[in-house]
């Protein structure tokens, strides 16, 4: 029997192991790399630094938003080891039953060894007594957070506020995760992306049992960039004071400086102190908010679309003279058989028109644009031909459009149109009979009060306005958007712009129709608004205005719901704003207005 | 000291390997320990202590066995054999419970555990060579010759198997592996073969359906996890696969493998990706490979020239548990082969199992001594007598 034979065929065998093992080496090292990724995923983990969101300081530099550490309890069921239960849940002030409900939710989602958020937002005072006893519940730490305070209380809707982020912005957004905060509305929303900042990544490993190890990596760690602070367009304190006038009533105040768009106040009443949707009470505030019928948390200012009423003579002023249907010279009856009008006056020509609200000569005027004759044969036709060139002009004041602003969630209202009517009354089933409501501002259009400023800033700036907007400057002398820089002409003569702001300054002389809200020493220029409502309820009162004549620094919408005449209630409340705004205080002899407009309630309106 | 190497008696080569072996153990796993000693407070020169401990008493245990004639030895595992069952028996029934696995017994006083599979390697591999060498004139016999020396592998392996399937697994191929070098004929052989694939097969079902051994499950899915590459089971061989690719050829140096703060067990069973990332695929890895291989074909080239057929056998036989051990270890490490606890020998920080080890390799050189007293007369040119002598 040979045994060398068999001795050779065994060291042959371990050779070939041997240089298996070789080439198995040279393969991992050099050839195959995917394995690596998932062995790095196994013990590197990213730890998320969260950066301070951004400051929002208004136009005079006071600060409106600033942050607040508070603290996330956390805790990572799978390392939690037994303890004293009744202790921690003093501590913490929860249920056993909150601790138990979350393991069982944790393990429902397999997510058992991932950390679960157990108590949110521990203010810093309950933390120093909570971080002392810490060390004996091992699995559960604290994780710190920033809150957004609001020093000045003001500003709610017009500010935004920030939230845990919803599963569809989510989805959305690859830059979260899910238990992060994001901004649901207003600056927060809009400037979400310059407030967050830059999230840092620290790059840590875990061991074979799960400790988190500070390890040299491949990868540095990257540190938080806080976000960048804002100055927004906002006066603190004529938004304080408008948000006071507006006290007991439903409706909006939206205050803009003309030249530049910025938004110097924005006003939805009933509001309510932006501190309460922040932190631990969030939840329960932002039921009780929403449940109130009063609507708070409802944007009037950018999200009500209200019929605009007979502020909107001035747009069909404007658009009949442009495309020459009326002179200034005109005189129309005023003919109260198919319209009705109020005051005494019977043929006006268009300023004079304008300071009488004269209902009848603007049914007159649109007529005069949508009727042209420009098809001889139908009335029909021609009424298409004619609201076409009607839609145009109007849509040339911003109305329909979401105005180019940086407010979340505007409405563009409804301009209506040959389409719209088409649909409404079926294809040449319509005239200007059919739709004459429109010329007074009632029937089918619709305007949001934002919108309503934009117009008196048009008025103000004889043709022209910058989209409005609600942040100045990005970062501390920094700009605003591109967006914000850019000036909309509307390509209409400046001449019949003037023919239009002499008419709204006599709206504040005895005899027009505001004039008892007028200021002294302060030349305003406006228009009030009576809308009509269904069903027997109060009128809603509604007046525009800019002021000073020469030069305007600042338009004022002020829409009062089921308040009743525009000059009588809402008039007064754009006065004292601009007095508030052009003097910074009010005159003794608007005092007794002020008064009036502060102990109106029209809440139950 | 000169003394002392004067002494020395046995293959100059095999105590080299060894020492080298023993001089990595050292540098790695004090390097390894780290993470284990900040856990045991900060002390990681007692881990290193007790680690250098062992290997000097295993230095010591090799130098006294190895001066120790082989006939000895060959005795000794008559009565050793029934020894080594009953410890078997002992441990599956009182041991120290560790993964469901009975594995370890309690040594009284000292404080230290052993398992007695290491103990019961070596003596069935002594006893195996020992029958074999008594029946190699009845080897075609089946009946007379085969079966007195598959007895004692069957008892023994079977008593490793519920708690150490790999052990087990790994006795019988060395012992089939000794059968064949001692010369049972190929039909024998293929008989045998099937019969352990049989048994296999036996395990299999008997697993599925009655979940019994209790281990069953874990074979299993240690079996699929090695197949399967993207399982997620896979937790230690993906990062040892992490730390070899870490490694690579140009290697970070000793005292920097990152490894070991992730790595299961980078101490014992997975040191040899920690080794290859602190000093590389060449130095480390191929080194160690090398090492082992040297001590193989040192033993398989010196054995021949002991007399004894039982005892070539049996520096074959534990020189090649020695090997394919090591291999093991190594195949697990890059993902050749299903996760095991089979530790690198001598290499991997194991307590008593670096005893037993030294005491395998005491044995070797014990048999190898027997040939270098001689060997000078012999010089070395190749024998044309290289045959088995007689018993």
């Amino acid at each position: 029997m040979n045994l060398d034979g068999r001795r050779i065929t065994i060291i042959l065998i371990v050779c070939v192991i041997a240089i298996i093992f070789v080439i198995r080496l040279f393969f991992l090292q050099v050839v195959n790399s995917t394995w690596r990724e998932q062995a790095t995923a196994l013990t590197e983990e990213e730890i998320p630094l969260y950066p301070p969101r951004g400051i929002i300081y208004d136009r005079e530099g006071r600060m409106l938003v600033t942050n607040q550490t508070v603290y996330n309890l956390m805790v990572v069921p799978k390392k939690v080891q037994p303890f004293d239960t009744t202790s921690l849940c003093k501590l913490l002030r929860i249920q056993p039953s909150d601790i138990t409900a979350l393991f069982a939710k944790a393990k429902a989602r397999g997510e058992y060894h991932r950390p679960q958020l157990l108590v949110e937002q521990i203010t810093p005072a309950d933390y120093a007594a909570i971080s002392e006893q810490l060390y004996k519940f091992v699995g559960f730490y604290a994780e710190s957070r920033t809150l957004r305070v609001y020093p000045q209380s003001v500003g709610a809707l017009f500010l935004g506020d920030v939230g845990k982020i919803s599963p569809s912005e989510y989805k959305a957004n690859n830059y979260y995760t899910k238990l992060e905060y994001i901004g649901k509305s207003g600056i927060e929303k809009a400037y979400e992306e310059e407030l967050r900042g830059v999230k840092g990544i620290k790059y840590a490993f875990r061991d074979n049992v799960g400790n988190i190890k500070d390890q040299e990596g491949d990868k540095e760690d990257k540190a938080a960039i806080p976000g960048i602070d804002l100055i927004c367009t906002m006066d603190a304190e004529l938004q304080k004071y408008g948000e006071k006038l507006m006290q007991n009533k439903r409706g909006c105040i939206v205050a803009i400086e003309p030249k530049t768009g910025e938004i110097l106040a924005m006003v939805s009443a009933p509001t309510y102190d932006p501190n309460l949707l922040v932190g631990r009470v969030r939840g329960h505030n932002f039921n009780v908010l929403t449940n109130d019928p009063q609507k708070p948390l409802f944007n009037r200012a950018t999200q009500a679309q209200y019929r605009p009423g007979s502020i909107f003579k001035l747009a069909q002023s404007l658009t009949a003279l442009s495309v020459g249907a009326i002179t200034p010279q005109t005189r129309i009856h005023c003919n109260r058989g198919i319209i009705g009008c109020h005051g005494s006056h019977s043929y006006d020509d268009l300023e004079m028109a304008i300071v009488h609200s004269c209902n009848p000569y603007f049914r007159e005027v649109m007529h005069k644009v949508v009727e042209g004759n420009r098809d001889p044969k139908s009335r029909f036709r021609d009424a298409r031909l004619g609201l076409e060139i009607w839609q145009e002009y109007i849509k040339r004041f911003g109305f329909g459009s979401d105005l180019h602003c940086d407010i979340p969630g505007v409405k563009t209202g409804n301009v209506p149109g040959v389409e719209f009517y088409d649909k409404w009354y079926g294809k040449e089933q319509w005239a200007f009979s059919t739709i004459y409501s429109l010329s007074i501002g009632e029937g089918e259009m619709l305007v949001t009060p934002l919108q309503m400023c934009n117009m008196a800033c048009i008025i103000a700036n004889r043709g022209w306005y910058v989209p409005p907007h609600t942040v100045k400057q990005i970062g501390i002398g920094g700009k605003p958007k591109d967006d914000f820089l850019v000036r909309y002409d509307l390509g209409i003569d400046t001449a019949h712009f003037t023919t239009v702001v002499n008419a709204m300054e006599k709206v504040l002389q005895p005899g027009g129709t505001a004039w008892r809200a007028a200021p002294k020493d302060i030349v305003v220029c406006g228009k009030t608004g009576t809308v009509q409502n269904a069903g027997g309820k109060e009128d809603h009162a509604v007046f525009i205005c800019f002021a000073p004549k020469e030069d305007p620094k600042i338009a004022i919408a002020v829409y009062t719901e089921n308040a009743g005449f525009g000059g009588t209630w809402s008039a007064p409340v754009a006065t004292l704003l601009i007095e508030k705004y052009l003097n910074d205080s009010i005159a003794k002899s608007s005092e007794s207005r002020e008064k009036l407009i502060l102990d109106a309630n029209f809440l139950d309106r | 000291m000169k003394n002392l190497l004067n002494k020395l008696q046995g293959d100059r080569t095999i105590w080299m390997v060894t020492f080298f072996l023993s001089l990595i153990s050292i540098l790695a796993v004090y390097s390894a320990i780290s993470t284990l000693a900040y856990k045991a407070h900060g002390n990681n020169l007692r881990f290193l202590i007790k680690h250098g401990l062992m290997i000097v008493a295993g230095f010591g245990l090799m130098y006294y066995v190895h001066r120790v004639q082989f006939k000895y030895f060959a005795r000794l595992s008559l009565i050793l054999i029934w020894v080594a069952a009953i410890m078997l028996v002992y441990a599956l029934v009182f041991g120290h419970n560790l993964n469901d696995a009975n594995r370890w017994i309690a040594i009284p006083l000292i404080g230290l555990t052993f398992q007695p599979s290491d103990f019961a390697k070596i003596v069935l591999v002594i006893y195996v060579a020992r029958v074999l060498a008594q029946k190699r004139d009845q080897l075609h016999d089946f009946r007379n010759g085969v079966v007195p020396v598959l007895i004692p592998i069957v008892v023994i392996c079977g008593l490793i198997l519920p708690a150490n399937f790999s052990t087990a697994a790994m006795l019988a191929s060395i012992t089939f592996l000794m059968m064949f070098l001692a010369g049972v004929p190929f039909k024998h052989m293929s008989k045998i073969f099937i019969a352990g694939f049989g048994l296999i097969v036996a395990i299999i079902v008997v697993g599925e359906t009655t979940g019994f051994p209790t281990r069953y499950k874990t074979w299993k899915n240690r079996i699929i996890n090695a197949m399967n590459d993207d399982s997620d089971g896979n937790y230690q061989t993906k990062l040892a696969k992490y730390a070899i690719h870490e490694g690579g050829i140009i290697p970070k140096g000793p005292g920097t493998g990152s490894s070991r703060n992730f790595l299961p067990h980078p101490y014992s069973d997975m040191i040899y990706p920690f080794i290859i990332e602190e000093y590389g695929s060449v130095l480390g890895g191929i080194t160690l490979v090398l090492l082992y291989l040297i001590l193989l074909f040192r033993t398989i080239k010196l054995s021949v020239n002991n007399p004894k057929m039982s005892a070539q056998l049996t520096a074959l036989g534990l020189s090649f548990m020695l090997v394919i051990q090591a291999f093991i270890n190594m195949a697990v490490a890059v993902s050749l082969f299903p996760t095991t606890g089979q530790p690198l020998p001598m290499v991997s920080m194991g307590g008593t199992s670096t005893l037993f080890t030294c005491l395998a390799i005491g044995i070797i050189l014990s048999i190898c001594r027997t040939k270098d007293e001689t060997e000078e007369e012999h010089a070395a040119s190749d024998q044309p007598n290289n045959q088995v002598m007689p018993a």
